[in-house]
């Protein structure tokens, strides 16, 4: 019994140690928000296939995001932010603007048209 | 506009590479350290099992438990809650305001997990199958029901209604309009009233995919029964221990594991590149996502029947071992559960709550939820959120290597105490050390 009590203080003492060292430093800053350079993402449709497919973009929280949509037929965009957006593209090069991510998280970027993830937003 | 989701836009930050691996040093230390223990206490000649395993009696509670008034009290909710969904289904709009897709994805789903941690057997008290069963069984009067379930099939059916529902959450590409939702939930009730009538009782305890995943999490609770059937609080591993094994049990487990390893590895952008390679055509990466989603299940077997039956060194036959321990990987699975669900079931589930008391989307608002706004607290505060992901899947890993060692020692030779638990021990941080993995890389 006396064994497991010892064991129990140390698994203790380790949680305590790992979790003083990881809790400095890794807090989401609240800076004010500041969206003067805008997180610009090329996308690229061209029959069925995009590029990306699947990448992430890191995103500093409060920074706000735009599409650079070069396509060969119209289609739409469908971002997974809370309210929901979507936007639609044409023939040709579109710019969709999705304003600024206030709140850390995955954002995933989907091709509604074609059904695919095209990047995931990473908000941190 | 048709939403591409019904449920859940944010996602969670994948857990600091620090945080994995701190929470697998932990584990690793844990595991020998109960190693050391436990067969520390057994050469010592003790009883290494649960303390008071028949469990403290509750009469006066189990009498209202028991009573017929309790009974129909959380039948009457179960038959609400289903009016709804019945409601929501055929009335409500073919859109992501529509609560059906959360109440399903998130309330039945994720939710069944906590409430049956904490209260034992809910969607037992209120599965609408159950009552409707019941009331055909009234109708019919007295006398057993005409078919009897065989008990060799044991849990096996239950694994398959398990990987029907996963697929439909995971895998289906449409499960956001609510024909197909609704078409999936109408057939699961038909099934179930069938084969309740057909079969009795039994069937649904080993067949409706809810209450045996709410049935197997509620092992966890301090709520227990004696074999005479009284109500008695126990400790959750010394309930876990009178989980046994039967037909299927292991498949039961594999698949709830391998599911939620399926949800969490489908999204990371290894997966996506896999998938959605130009050179991939739609048709193929369907046909990848669903193979994946048996293949994982399959993996999660293979791994665990392996590491258990290595153990075997006893009179026990080897190919007994994997069904005689699968109780272990119950608390693994609810760790994982509360760390990949808990900021998903927050958010979506309030978000739920808002859309639930505006059904039909006419400005309505029943329950008093229409303009509640959404907590991001989880997202806000990712330190905590990321402290409590691993110590989950550190207190399921601690839980479910005790509950192997209790077994391990009712089942192992004296001599083989050490060496015969080894490959147990490696299976199981295994799979912790995967499942942190998975939270790190998605």
């Amino acid at each position: 019994m006396r064994l497991t009590a010892r064991i129990i203080a140390v698994v203790a003492a380790i949680c305590g140690i790992a979790s003083v060292a990881t809790a400095c430093g890794n807090d989401v800053a609240t800076e004010p928000s500041n969206d003067s350079n805008p997180v610009v993402v090329q996308i690229n449709f061209s029959g069925d296939s995009v590029d990306p497919h699947g990448t992430k973009i890191e995103v500093p929280v409060g920074h706000s995001v735009e599409l650079d949509v070069t396509a060969d037929a119209a289609g739409e965009v469908h971002v997974h932010s809370d309210p929901e957006q979507s936007a639609a593209y044409g023939v040709g090069t579109t710019r969709i603007s999705l304003g600024a991510f206030e709140i850390p998280g995955q954002y995933e970027v989907e091709s509604h048209t074609l059904g695919k993830t095209i990047v995931t937003l990473e908000v941190q | 506009m048709i939403l591409t989701h019904g449920v859940g836009g944010r996602q969670d930050l994948p857990l600091p590479l620090e945080y994995v691996i701190a929470g697998a040093v932990l584990a690793l230390l844990a595991s020998f350290a109960l190693l050391v223990v436990t067969t520390k206490r057994a050469a010592a000649g003790e009883v290494v099992g649960v303390r008071n395993a028949r469990g403290w009696p509750v009469p006066r509670l189990g009498r209202v438990v028991d009573s017929p008034a309790w009974t129909a009290l959380w039948r009457v909710v179960g038959m609400l809650i289903f009016a709804y969904f019945v409601l929501v289904a055929f009335a409500g709009s073919d859109n992501a305001n529509n609560p059906i897709f959360g109440m399903t994805y998130v309330w039945l789903w994720v939710g069944l997990v906590p409430f049956s941690l904490v209260f034992g057997r809910v969607y037992k008290a209120i599965s609408p199958a159950r009552t409707i069963v019941a009331g055909l069984t009234w109708l019919r009067g007295t006398g057993s029901p005409p078919l009897r379930f065989p008990a060799r099939l044991g849990y096996w059916p239950a694994s398959l209604t398990l990987l029907a529902f996963a697929w439909m959450e995971l895998v289906y590409p449409e499960n956001n309009y609510l024909g197909p939702l609704r078409l999936w939930l109408a057939v699961y009730l038909a099934v179930m009233i069938l084969g309740g009538a057909l079969f009795g009782e039994e069937f649904l305890e080993r067949c409706d995919p809810f209450e045996v995943y709410s049935s197997l999490m509620a092992r966890l609770s301090v709520w227990g029964r004696t074999s005479g059937g009284n109500l008695v609080l126990r400790t959750p591993l010394g309930n876990l221990d009178t989980l046994r094994p039967a037909p299927g049990l292991v498949a039961v487990v594999s698949v709830l594991f391998g599911t939620i390893v399926y949800d969490s590895y489908r999204e990371s952008p290894q997966w996506l590149q896999i998938v959605q390679n130009p050179e991939i055509s739609g048709a193929t990466a369907y046909l990848i996502n669903n193979i994946a989603l048996i293949a994982l299940p399959l993996l999660v077997a293979g791994f665990y029947c392996a590491g258990t039956m290595m153990t075997g060194v006893g009179d026990v036959p080897r190919r007994a071992l994997p069904a005689e321990l699968a109780p272990s990987l119950v608390p693994i699975i609810a760790g994982y559960v509360v760390a990949h669900y808990l900021s998903y079931f927050w958010e979506s589930g309030l978000a739920t709550l808002r859309n639930a008391s505006d059904p039909m989307g006419v400005g309505a608002d029943w329950f008093g939820t229409a303009d509640m706004p959404v907590s991001y607290f989880f997202a806000y505060h990712g330190t905590l959120l990321a402290v409590i992901k691993v110590t989950a899947v550190i207190v399921g890993h601690v839980l479910g290597v005790w509950s192997a060692h209790i077994r391990a020692l009712q089942v192992l030779p004296k001599e083989h105490l050490v060496i015969g638990q080894v490959p147990l021990l490696i299976t199981m941080v295994g799979f912790t050390v995967g499942g942190l993995y998975l939270l790190f890389a998605a």
